[in-house]
């Protein structure tokens, strides 16, 4: 019942760590520090686009 | 009664509240010790400022007074900042600048859409590792929230007006 939301396996969250990730039909498209410099990615997809920040380990939440 | 003493979620509750309800997984992240860190991100639906429907996940955060989201979040999605409201904010993680803006956004899974309207902190340092928050203020009003930590699962229930 409850929405799966596993997107990444745990080498990609590794690898994109600090990152954006832009993720259409399920797979990773673009990654980036800077959202900005996804967009034309992101239009690219055909359809609804995902994206996600990845936190680094030692990142504090509010 | 037969159908509520059934529902696992909430016992109380007939079936077609169990359809209003949506829950949501936690994502497990590994630390490079192995451990996994846990956290309630949901996905939530805005459009970019090309009116580009967009899927994004939120931290859902119980401790934060507002809303955050990075700056070049707010640039994608094209919010307006105030100008006139530019502030700090603090947390356990320290104090950065803030300007406030207007989010709308959808919550959704295959039987509920909910259109939210908040006041979200758009975080002015580019630089920070921090994800979009969903906090108390704006949002938590609208749900009866539920974390199940240990089954690792977040539960949002809409507000109706005859709970108020």
């Amino acid at each position: 019942m409850a929405q799966e939301t596993t997107l990444l396996s745990d080498e990609e969250l590794e690898k994109f760590a600090g990152e954006w990730v832009v993720i259409c039909d399920d797979q990773v498209i673009a990654h980036s520090r800077n959202l900005t410099k996804l967009e034309s990615d992101i239009n690219k997809c055909r359809k609804t686009p995902t994206i996600l920040k990845i936190p680094k380990e030692d990142t504090l939440i509010f | 009664m037969q159908e509520n003493a059934n529902h696992p979620e909430n016992p109380e509750r007939g079936y077609a509240n169990i359809l209003k309800m949506m829950i949501f997984k936690y994502h497990n992240w590994k630390r490079s010790d192995g451990t996994l860190r846990k956290a309630p991100i949901i996905p939530v639906y805005a459009q970019s400022k090309n009116g580009r429907l967009l899927k994004i996940f939120a931290l859902v955060d119980s401790g934060a007074d507002m809303s955050l989201m990075p700056k070049d979040l707010a640039l994608l999605l094209g919010l307006n900042e105030k100008d006139t409201e530019t502030g700090t904010t603090a947390g356990i993680g320290g104090e950065i600048e803030v300007k406030k803006a207007n989010f709308s956004f959808a919550i959704k899974n295959e039987h509920e859409k909910y259109d939210i309207s908040l006041v979200t902190l758009v975080m002015q340092n580019t630089n920070l590792n921090v994800p979009p928050i969903l906090g108390r203020n704006g949002f938590f009003e609208q749900f009866h929230i539920t974390f199940k930590q240990n089954e690792e699962k977040i539960i949002l229930k809409k507000v109706q007006p005859k709970d108020s």
